[in-house]
C-alpha cells in the first residue's frame, strides 16, 4: 500500500495537468463549437512569456502573472476568435479542425522566433512553494507544494467552469452560440460578443493552466505541452467532450495510472519502453472506439448555414474555352521547360531541393486524394509514408531486396495499415476520425518507429548504395529526378483518372451527403476503406522517394508533427485539385531553401508560414493558390470578353 | 401481391416511444399516403424501413425477404428509393452526376470499377447516359443537367432527389414530404409525376405529406398515424371523415 | 392603420446576393404598424432572402431597410432583433443541443424580461402542451414538425413588435396549422406587425390585409391582398416547368 501510494502520488500533478487541459478543451468545445487543438499552444505561450519575464527580465512574479496570464491569455483567445474562427463558414467543420491544427503547429515554432531560442529553466511557482514538503501521506509519502497547487487549482477551476456553464445565463448563451451563432442573434443576443467572451475565458483558463502547471516540468518546452495535450484529448474524449467532471476524472486517472505503472514495471521490459509512453494514445483509441457520443463529433449543427454563399467551382472548371486553351498550352510549355532545366542548367543545390519537392508532392497527393476527393481527414499521412520507407529498408537489410521493389511492397504495407485504420474507424466522422488517425500516428511515433528492429534506433536506417540501381543514391542527380518525375506523373494520372471515374463520383457523393449516398446504394464503408488504401499507397510511394532522396530513413522524418503540417500545408495551397499537392510540395521546399539565407532565428519558420497560410483557409476554404487562380482567370476573362465585345455570362440566380 | 410488409415495428429513443407496433403493407403499383400529426413517427418509420435506424422490434420484408438486418445501401440496391425531409443532395455534383451515381451504385462490381477507372474507362456508358437523360427529360430537369446542385434552389433540388431515387428503377419509393418548400404549381406537377411513376413503372409509393390535396391526388389508400401507432387506414375520403382522425390530425373537436 | 405615420417595416430598393449568386433586384415595399402582409411567390423568387435581409442575416448589397422608421441597413441581426423584430427562419429554428425549456428561456428572457420569465414559460406550456411534456428533452430529439412548433411558440407566446415568419406552416400537420393561425390572429390583435412567407397562398391571404408577390427577385405586385391571388396565378403560369424554375 505504501509502495502504491509512493508511485501514485507523484502522478497527481501530471493527472491534474491533464485534467485541467481536458476541462479546458471541453469548455472551449461546448462554448465555441471548436475543438481547439491550439489550446496547449496557448498555455505554452503564457507559460513561456511568464518564465521569460521572470527569469530573463527579473519581473516580480505577480506582475509577470498579470501580464502573461490575465492579459495575454484572454487576448490570445480573442485574437483566435476575431481573426480565425469567426470567419469560418458555420457548415465547414474541416476548416475548424485544420485551423486548430495550424495553431498547434504554428505557435510553438513561432515563439522562439519572437523571443529567442533556448529552453527556459526553473519556472517559479505562484501559490505554494514547489519544493517545500507540507505534510506526509501515510508514513513517508511526501506531499509538496507542487502537488498541493495542482490539486487545489484543478478542483477550483472545475467548480468555477461547471458553475459558469451550467447555472449562469451567460453559460446558456455560450452553449447556444456554439451551436448556431446566427440563431442566437435572431433572439436579440449579441452572439459575436458571447463567443468572444467564451474565447477570452478559454484563453484565460489556458494561461492559468500553463503557468500554474509549469513547475511540474523542470523546463518549459513545446514538446511537454504537446504530450500533455494528447493525454488531455484522451481524457476529454472519454467524456465525449460533454461532461467536464468526467473529463477531469479521466485526466487524473491517466496521470496516476501511468506513473504507478511506471513504478511497477521493470525498466527493461517492452511494456515500459513501448506501451507505457503510448498509454494516453491507447486510452484515446479506446474512447474513440467505445464512446458513442464521439461518432458524430464535429458535424455542422447550424440550421442557418445556408446563408453562407456556396463554394465557388474550381478555377479550372469555371474558365472559358479560350482561357482554357491558353492555360493548357502554358502548362505544357512550363512542364517541358522544367524538365529541360532540371536536366541541363539547374544548379545541383536547387536540383536537390526540387527533387525533394517532387517527393513531397507525391506524399501530399495522398492528402489531396483523401481529404479533397473523399472528404476524409487523416492526421497520419507522414506515418504511412514512414511505414513504407521502413518496410522497404528492412526488406533490403534482411532479404537484400532491391529498394525500388521494396518501395512497391512498402507502399502496399502502407495501404494495408491505412485500410486497417479505416476499418477501425468506420463509425467515426470528421473530428473523431481526425483524432483516431492522430492517435495512430502517435502510437507509431512512440512505440514502433524508434524500435531497434524497425529503424535501428534514433539515428535511423542509412540506405546502402548497392540497394539501388543506376546510382540513384549518388548526389541526387538526374537519375533521381527522372525517377521522381515518373512516379509523380504516374500518381497524378492515377488520381485524376479515379477522380473522373465512377469511384470519383461515388467519393464526391459521399463527401456531399453520406445519408444520400448510402440511400442510392453506395457502400460507404467500402468507399472509405478504398480511399484510405489508395491514399496509403500514395503516401507510401512518396515516403520511399523521400527516403532515397535523403539517403537515410530517420524516425523523426515521419513523425506526427509532420503529418499535421502536411495537412495544413496542402489545405493552404488547395486541397480540391491535384495541382494543389504539387504547389504545396514545391512551395514547401523552396520556402525552406530560401529561409536558409535568412538569419538563424528564422530558419524554423517554414511551417509557421504555412500555418499562417492555413489561417486564410478560414475565409477561403478552396486554398489560397486556387483563390488566386480563380481571380486571375476572372480578370483574364474580363479582358478577353472586352476585346471580343461579347457580353459577360449571365449570373445564375439563387434563392 | 405484397411488395413491402412491415410487422410489429417498434422504435423508441431513450424512453420516448416514436413508433410502436406498426403494421403496414404495400403492393406493387400501389401508392399509400402516410399522414398524421407532428411527431407521430412517420419519418422514424421511414428511417427504420430504409435501415437508417435499427428498430427495437418488428420485421420488415421486401418481396417476402427479411431485410431487417441489412444496411441502407443494401436495401437501396434491393429496390428501395427514398427522398428526404431535409435535403440530402451532393453539392459538388451536377444534376446528371447525381443520377449517374445512383445508377452506377446499383451495379455491384467493386475492384472491377476501380481498375476500370485507373485504365481510363470510368466514363459512363452511352446506355447509362441514355437512361439518365430519359429520366431527366421525364422530370423536366434536362435544362439544368450540367449545373452543380449547389447553384439550384430548394424546389429543384427536391426534384433532383426524386429523380435520383427513381433512376435505378426501385420497386418501392419512400417520399418524405416531397412537396414541402414547393409552390402550388410545382406541387401539382410533382403529384402528376408521382402518379405516372406509379402507373408506368409499377412502383409502390409510400408518401408522407401534410398537403392533403396532394395526398388525395396521388394515393390509393391512406394510413393515419398518431403517437407512434396506426390509428386508421382506408380510402382517403372515408378515413378523413373518421372521428379519430379528425381529432388526431385535423385538430377539430 | 398606422399610428404615427411611419411604417413598421420598409424596404427601399433592396438588392442582395449570396456570394456571386444574386437573389434580390431592387425590392421595395412597406408594412404599416399592426398590419399583416403576406409575402408570396414561386420557389426561388427570393421570399426567404427578403426575410433574411430584413432581419440582418444577409446584408443588403444596396438599398435600405427601415424598422419603425429607423434605418437598420448593415446592422447586425441582434441589434435589429432588439428593436423588436423577430425572424422565425424556415425549417429547423431551434438549438438541438439545448433542452426545450432552455430554448424557450433563451428567447423569453430577453424579450419578456427576467421577471416575466416564469409566467411566459407557463403560458407557453399551457398553450402547447406537447412542449410541456418534453420540456427537459433535448430539442434535437423532437421530430421535425415539433421543432417547428417550438420555434413558433417562442414568438407566439411573447409577441414581438414585428414578426417575420418564413415558411410558416411548412411541415406542420393541418390541425397544428389551424392552431398556429389562430395564435397569429391573437398576436396581431395584440398589436404585432406581421410579415408571413407562406406556400399556402389562400391561408396567408385570409390573414393578411396586404400582399407582396415576388418574381425572380423583384416585386411583381404590392397592394391589398384581394388583388394578389390573380397575380400569383399569373406568375406561376409564366414558369414553364419546375426544372428550370431557378434559372434566369
Amino acid at each position: 500500500m505504501e509502495q502504491l501510494l509512493g508511485f501514485a502520488v507523484p502522478g497527481i500533478p501530471y493527472g491534474c495537468a491533464y485534467a485541467v487541459f481536458a476541462v479546458g478543451l471541453v469548455l472551449t468545445y461546448q462554448t465555441t463549437g471548436v475543438f481547439n487543438f491550439g489550446y496547449g499552444a496557448q498555455a505554452y505561450a503564457s507559460a513561456f512569456v511568464f518564465a521569460w519575464l521572470v527569469d530573463d527580465h527579473a519581473w516580480p512574479t505577480w506582475a509577470a502573472f498579470v501580464c502573461a496570464v490575465a492579459i495575454l491569455g484572454p487576448v490570445l483567445g480573442l485574437v483566435f476568435d476575431r481573426f480565425l474562427f469567426r470567419r469560418i463558414p458555420s457548415a465547414n467543420s474541416t476548416a475548424k479542425v485544420v485551423t486548430g491544427l495550424s495553431l498547434l503547429v504554428g505557435i510553438p515554432a513561432l515563439l522562439p522566433v519572437v523571443f529567442g531560442n533556448g529552453n527556459l529553466v526553473g519556472v517559479p511557482s505562484v501559490v505554494f512553494n514547489p519544493g517545500t514538503v507540507y505534510f506526509h501521506l501515510g508514513a513517508d509519502v511526501p506531499v509538496n507544494g507542487t502537488y498541493l497547487s495542482a490539486v487545489l487549482f484543478t478542483v477550483a477551476m472545475l467548480v468555477v467552469v461547471v458553475l459558469l456553464l451550467r447555472t449562469t445565463h451567460l453559460g446558456l448563451e455560450m452553449r447556444a452560440a456554439a451551436e448556431s451563432s446566427r440563431l442566437l442573434e435572431l433572439e436579440g443576443v449579441d452572439a459575436p460578443r458571447v463567443t468572444a467572451t467564451a474565447w477570452a475565458v478559454s484563453g484565460l483558463m489556458a494561461g492559468i493552466a500553463g503557468v500554474l502547471l509549469a513547475p511540474t516540468e523542470v523546463t518549459v518546452q513545446a514538446q511537454d505541452y504537446v504530450t500533455l495535450m494528447v493525454a488531455a484529448i484522451a481524457a476529454a474524449a472519454c467524456a465525449a467532450l460533454r461532461s467536464m467532471p468526467i473529463a477531469a476524472l479521466f485526466g487524473v486517472l491517466i496521470g496516476v495510472v501511468s506513473l504507478t505503472a511506471q513504478g511497477y514495471l521493470p525498466t527493461s521490459s517492452f511494456w515500459y519502453s513501448a506501451v507505457l509512453p503510448a498509454f494516453p494514445f491507447i486510452v484515446l483509441v479506446g474512447a474513440l472506439l467505445f464512446v458513442p457520443g464521439l461518432r458524430r463529433l464535429g458535424q455542422a449543427t447550424d440550421p442557418l448555414s445556408s446563408v453562407d454563399p456556396p463554394l465557388p467551382p474550381p478555377a479550372a472548371r469555371a474558365r472559358g474555352r479560350e482561357i482554357d486553351r491558353i492555360v493548357r498550352t502554358g502548362f505544357w510549355v512550363l512542364l517541358f521547360a522544367f524538365v529541360v532545366s532540371m536536366l541541363t542548367w539547374m544548379p545541383p543545390a536547387w536540383e536537390t531541393v526540387l527533387n525533394q519537392g517532387m517527393a513531397y508532392s507525391v506524399v501530399f497527393l495522398s492528402v489531396t486524394f483523401l481529404t479533397g476527393t473523399a472528404g476524409q481527414l487523416s492526421l497520419a499521412q507522414a506515418t504511412l509514408a514512414g511505414i513504407a520507407a521502413f518496410t522497404a529498408g528492412q526488406l533490403a537489410v534482411h532479404l537484400g531486396l532491391d529498394f525500388l521493389a521494396g518501395a512497391v511492397l512498402g507502399a502496399l504495407a502502407a495501404s494495408l495499415v491505412a485500410g486497417l485504420l479505416a476499418v477501425a474507424s468506420l463509425r467515426l466522422r470528421g473530428l473523431g476520425l481526425a483524432l483516431m488517425t492522430l492517435a495512430a500516428a502517435l502510437l507509431f511515433d512512440v512505440a514502433v518507429f524508434p524500435a531497434q528492429a524497425v529503424s535501428g534506433g534514433t539515428g535511423g536506417l542509412a540506405l546502402e548504395p548497392h540497394w539501388l540501381p543506376l546510382g540513384l543514391l549518388s548526389a541526387n542527380g538526374h537519375d533521381y529526378f527522372l525517377l521522381a518525375f515518373l512516379v509523380l506523373v504516374a500518381c497524378v494520372g492515377a488520381v485524376r483518372l479515379v477522380q473522373r471515374g465512377t469511384t470519383g463520383r461515388f467519393l464526391a457523393a459521399m463527401r456531399g451527403s453520406e445519408l444520400g449516398a448510402a440511400g442510392v446504394g453506395v457502400d460507404l464503408a467500402w468507399q472509405r476503406v478504398l480511399a484510405f488504401v489508395l491514399s496509403g499507397a500514395l503516401a507510401g510511394l512518396g515516403g520511399t522517394l523521400l527516403a532515397i532522396q535523403q539517403t537515410v530513413i530517420a524516425p523523426g522524418e515521419f513523425n506526427y508533427q509532420l503529418s499535421l503540417a502536411f495537412v495544413v500545408i496542402v489545405v493552404t495551397t488547395g486541397v480540391g485539385t491535384v495541382e494543389g499537392a504539387i504547389q504545396a510540395g514545391i512551395g514547401l521546399v523552396v520556402l525552406e531553401q530560401l529561409l536558409q539565407y535568412a538569419p538563424g532565428r528564422l530558419q524554423g519558420l517554414a511551417f509557421v508560414v504555412f500555418a499562417l497560410g492555413a489561417l486564410t483557409y478560414a475565409a477561403h476554404p478552396e486554398g489560397i493558390v486556387e483563390l488566386e487562380k480563380r481571380r486571375w482567370t476572372e480578370r483574364a476573362e474580363r479582358v478577353l470578353s472586352r476585346r471580343h465585345r461579347t457580353p459577360a455570362p449571365a449570373v445564375t440566380g439563387r434563392s | 401481391m405484397t411488395l413491402l410488409s412491415v410487422r410489429g415495428l417498434t422504435k423508441s429513443f431513450g424512453g420516448t416511444v416514436a413508433v410502436t407496433h406498426v403494421d403496414l403493407d404495400l403492393s406493387t403499383g400501389e401508392s399509400v399516403g402516410l399522414v398524421g400529426p407532428n411527431g407521430a413517427g412517420k419519418t422514424t418509420l421511414f428511417d427504420c424501413i430504409f435501415g437508417q435506424l435499427r428498430p427495437d422490434a418488428g420485421t420488415i420484408e421486401l418481396d417476402g425477404r427479411d431485410i431487417g438486418g441489412l444496411s441502407t445501401w443494401r436495401r437501396a440496391r434491393l429496390g428501395i428509393g427514398r427522398t428526404y425531409q431535409r435535403l440530402e443532395v451532393f453539392p459538388d455534383l451536377t444534376v446528371r452526376e447525381h443520377l449517374l451515381v445512383a445508377l452506377e451504385a446499383g451495379r455491384t462490381a467493386r475492384w472491377g470499377r476501380l481498375w476500370k477507372d485507373l485504365l481510363g474507362l470510368g466514363e459512363p456508358s452511352s446506355e447509362e447516359l441514355a437512361t439518365v437523360d430519359s429520366v431527366l427529360e421525364a422530370v423536366g430537369l434536362r435544362d439544368v443537367a450540367d449545373t452543380p446542385v449547389a447553384a439550384l434552389g430548394l424546389g429543384t433540388c427536391r426534384i433532383v432527389e426524386l429523380a435520383r431515387a427513381v433512376v435505378a428503377r426501385p420497386r418501392v419509393l419512400l417520399a418524405d414530404e416531397p412537396s414541402s418548400g414547393l409552390d402550388e404549381r410545382e406541387t401539382v406537377e410533382l403529384a402528376q409525376l408521382l402518379r405516372s411513376l406509379q402507373v408506368e413503372r409499377a412502383m409502390g409509393i409510400l408518401l408522407v405529406e401534410h398537403d392533403l390535396s396532394m395526398v388525395e391526388a396521388v394515393v390509393d389508400r391512406v394510413v393515419v398515424m398518431d403517437l407512434g401507432r396506426v390509428v386508421a387506414s382506408g380510402g382517403f375520403h372515408e378515413v378523413m371523415r373518421a372521428p379519430a382522425v379528425q381529432r388526431a390530425y385535423l385538430g377539430s373537436p | 392603420m398606422s399610428h404615427d405615420g411611419r411604417p413598421a417595416l420598409e424596404l427601399d430598393d433592396v438588392c442582395a446576393a449570396y456570394g456571386p449568386y444574386r437573389a434580390l433586384f431592387g425590392v421595395s415595399f412597406s408594412v404599416d404598424k399592426g398590419a399583416a402582409t403576406a409575402l408570396l411567390g414561386p420557389n426561388g423568387a427570393g421570399k426567404s432572402t427578403v426575410a433574411r435581409v430584413v432581419s440582418g442575416l444577409l446584408p443588403a448589397s444596396s438599398g435600405h431597410v427601415r424598422v419603425g422608421g429607423s434605418d437598420v441597413t448593415g446592422k447586425p441581426p441582434w441589434a435589429i432583433a432588439r428593436m423588436g423584430l423577430s425572424h422565425v427562419p424556415e425549417g429547423r429554428g431551434v438549438f438541438d443541443s439545448l433542452s426545450v425549456e432552455e430554448n424557450l428561456v433563451l428567447s423569453f428572457r430577453r424579450r419578456a424580461g427576467r421577471r416575466n420569465l416564469a409566467a411566459s414559460l407557463e403560458r407557453a406550456y399551457a398553450r402547447f402542451p406537447l412542449l410541456a411534456e418534453r420540456r427537459h428533452h433535448r430539442a434535437g430529439t423532437l421530430s421535425g414538425g415539433q421543432q417547428r412548433l417550438l420555434s413558433l411558440a417562442k414568438v407566439l407566446v411573447v409577441p414581438p413588435g414585428v414578426l417575420v415568419a418564413d415558411e410558416l406552416s411548412l411541415g406542420l400537420a393541418p390541425g397544428v396549422v389551424d392552431d398556429v393561425y389562430a395564435a397569429l390572429a391573437d398576436v396581431r390583435a395584440s398589436g404585432t406587425t406581421l410579415v408571413v412567407v407562406e406556400q399556402q397562398v389562400d391561408r396567408a391571404l385570409g390573414l393578411a390585409s396586404s400582399a407582396v408577390v415576388l418574381e425572380h427577385g423583384s416585386v411583381a405586385y404590392f397592394g391589398p391582398s384581394s388583388g394578389a391571388r390573380a397575380v400569383v396565378a399569373e406568375v406561376l403560369e409564366r414558369r414553364s416547368h419546375p426544372g428550370v424554375a431557378d434559372r434566369r
